[in-house]
C-alpha cells in the first residue's frame, strides 16, 4: 500500500522519534510513505488565531502539492497538522467561493482531491487492526498503558470526523490488539495546554500535570500519545509538575508508533527510543 | 459597562451570520466554561462571552484576553447541549477585533503568534529553536523563561531530542510561494495580515 505523507515541522526537529517510529512501523506493515515534496508549515494555532484565510492557505499549499504529485490520501502523524490540513480540506471542498479565494492567494490550482488522515485513522481504518495483530512479534503483555488522545485527533468533531470526540476508543482497541492492558482513565481527551506553554507555562504545567497524575493514579506504566506538542508538554515538564505539586510525576510518555514498533519487534535503535526525558527503561524492562 | 442598545444587537446578528452559530439558543448552562481548559485564566468565561454578544458589549469583548486564548480544542462544543461550536464564535470575534482595529488586553499570545508566523514566512517552516529564543527575548519574562528552560534544554540535547542540526533554520525551495501567500493576504487586509 502507498500513501502520501506530511511530516510537519515537529517531526523534523523535536519529534524525530515520532518520525523514525512512524517510518519504521509503516515499512514493517508494507506501507510506502511518499513525502509531499517541499511541504511548508501548516500554520498551526498561530495562523488559526491570526487570520482565517492564512490558516486555510498555508495547509492548502501542501494539499495542492500532494495533488500535483498524484496523491489521493495523506498521512499527517502530528495531531495538530492533521487538524489544520483537514480544516483546509473540508472548507475548500465544502465551498466553491472559499476554494477560489484559497487558490487566489496560493497562485496554484487545487481540485479538492486529497484526503488527510491522522495516524489512528490510518492504522485502524486503512491498515486494519487484524493485519497489525497478525504481525505482532512481541506482545506488550502486562504493560498497563493510558491511551491519551488529547484534543486534535477527535475534536472539533465536525473537522476531525473521526471516532468519538470525548470518549474515543480506536487507540484503546489498537493497544489491546498489541497485547497491552489498557487502563480506564478520565483524562484521555483532556487538553495538555498546547502552545500556551510559550506564554503561560504555569497553566500548561497544571493542565499537563493533571493528565500525568491521572495516569499515575490509574496505575498506568506509560502514557501513549500521537501528538508532538502533547509529548513535549507531558514528557519535558514532569520535573516542573513535581515541583509544583510536591508529588513525584515520573510517568514515561511514548508515541503510539513506538509502542506499536516494539510490539512488531522493531529494534529500539530504529524506533529512536532513547529520545525521552522521562526514562522509558521501566517500560522496556517489563516487556523484554 | 456600556450597553449599546442603539446598535440594535448588531453584534449578535454579525456573529450569528458569520459563525453560523445560533448564539441566542444558548441556555447558559455553563458547561462550555466548565470544560474549557483556559476559562480559569480568561477575563470572561465562554458562557459569559455568549451573553455579552447578546447584550452587544462589543468593546469589552473585542479587546478581551479570552478571545485570544481559544486554541480550538473543541472541548466546549463536545459538551454543549445546544449543539453549537463555540470555537466558531471565538474565531469570528477575533476576526472582528482585527478588522475593527481593537487592541487586545492579551499581549503575549498575539506576540508569540507573530514570531511563529514570521519564522514560517521567512523559511516556509517553523523553526523551533528560533521560535523559543525570539519568544523568550520578546515576552519580558526572561528570568522566568530561562529558569524554566534550565531543567529542559540540556536534557533535550543530551537525549538527542534536539541536535546541532536543529540550531540553524533552513529555507524550503518554495519559500517565495509561502511569502506570496502572506503578502497577498496582508494586502487584502490593508497591510496587517500577521
Amino acid at each position: 500500500m502507498k500513501s502520501g505523507y506530511f511530516p510537519g515541522c515537529s517531526l523534523h526537529s523535536t519529534a524525530k522519534n515520532y518520525e523514525s517510529s512512524t517510518q519504521a512501523v509503516c515499512k514493517n506493515l508494507d506501507v510506502q510513505l511518499e513525502e509531499i515534496p517541499d511541504w511548508n508549515c501548516c500554520g498551526s494555532t498561530p495562523a488559526h488565531q491570526t487570520d482565517h484565510l492564512l490558516a486555510l492557505a498555508l495547509p492548502a499549499r501542501n494539499l495542492a502539492l500532494a495533488e500535483r504529485a498524484g496523491m489521493k490520501e495523506v498521512l499527517a502523524p502530528c495531531a495538530a497538522c492533521f487538524n489544520h490540513l483537514r480544516t483546509a480540506e473540508l472548507e475548500c471542498a465544502g465551498n466553491r467561493e472559499t476554494q477560489r479565494r484559497v487558490e487566489g492567494v496560493l497562485g496554484m490550482t487545487y481540485g479538492n482531491s486529497v484526503h488527510v488522515m491522522n495516524i489512528l485513522e490510518f492504522l485502524v481504518e486503512r491498515v486494519g487492526i487484524d493485519k497489525i495483530s497478525a504481525k505482532v512479534k512481541r506482545p506488550l503483555k502486562g504493560l498497563r498503558i493510558a491511551p491519551y488522545y488529547g484534543c486534535m485527533l477527535t475534536r472539533p468533531a465536525k473537522i476531525a470526523r473521526f471516532d468519538h470526540p470525548v470518549n474515543p476508543l480506536s487507540m484503546d482497541h489498537l493497544l489491546e490488539a498489541l497485547g497491552a492492558d489498557v487502563v480506564a482513565w478520565g483524562a484521555k481527551t483532556e487538553c495538555c495546554g498546547a502552545a500556551h506553554v510559550l506564554t503561560r507555562p504555569d497553566v500548561v504545567i497544571e493542565l499537563s500535570g493533571r493528565i500525568i497524575y491521572e495516569a499515575k493514579d490509574s496505575g498506568a506504566d506509560a502514557v501513549a500519545t500521537a501528538c508532538p506538542m502533547c509529548m513535549s508538554n507531558l514528557d519535558l515538564r514532569q520535573n516542573a509538575m513535581t515541583k509544583a505539586t510536591g508529588k513525584e510525576a515520573k510517568v514515561p510518555v511514548l508515541y503510539l508508533t513506538e509502542l506499536l514498533g516494539l510490539a512488531l519487534g522493531i529494534s529500539r535503535a530504529e524506533l529512536g527510543m532513547r529520545k525521552h526525558v522521562v526514562s522509558t527503561a521501566p517500560v522496556l524492562e517489563k516487556i523484554s | 459597562m456600556k450597553v449599546l442598545l442603539e446598535e440594535k444587537h448588531s453584534l449578535l446578528e454579525e456573529v450569528e451570520a458569520r459563525s453560523g452559530q445560533k448564539v441566542q439558543e444558548c441556555y447558559q448552562c455553563s458547561k462550555c466554561s466548565g470544560g474549557c481548559p483556559f476559562s480559569g485564566i480568561m477575563d470572561y468565561a465562554p458562557n459569559s462571552i455568549l451573553e455579552m454578544i447578546v447584550y452587544g458589549l462589543k468593546d469589552q469583548l473585542l479587546s478581551s484576553k479570552a478571545i485570544q486564548m481559544c486554541i480550538q480544542c473543541g472541548t466546549c462544543g463536545a459538551q454543549c447541549p445546544a449543539g453549537f461550536e463555540m470555537y466558531e464564535v471565538m474565531n469570528v470575534l477575533r476576526e472582528l477585533a482585527k478588522e475593527e482595529g481593537y487592541v487586545s488586553r492579551e499581549v503575549k499570545i498575539p506576540k508569540m503568534n507573530q514570531i511563529f508566523l514570521g519564522e514560517v514566512r521567512k523559511g516556509g517552516r517553523m523553526h523551533e529553536v528560533n521560535l523559543m529564543v525570539k519568544n523568550m527575548l520578546s515576552q519580558g519574562e526572561l528570568v522566568r523563561d530561562v529558569t524554566s528552560l534550565i531543567p529542559i534544554g540540556p536534557p533535550m540535547f543530551v537525549k538527542g531530542i534536539m541536535g546541532m542540526g536543529d540550531v540553524f533554520a533552513h529555507k524550503i525551495q518554495g519559500q517565495a510561494q509561502v511569502e506570496q501567500i502572506f503578502a497577498k493576504i496582508e494586502k487584502m487586509r490593508g497591510g496587517v495580515a500577521s
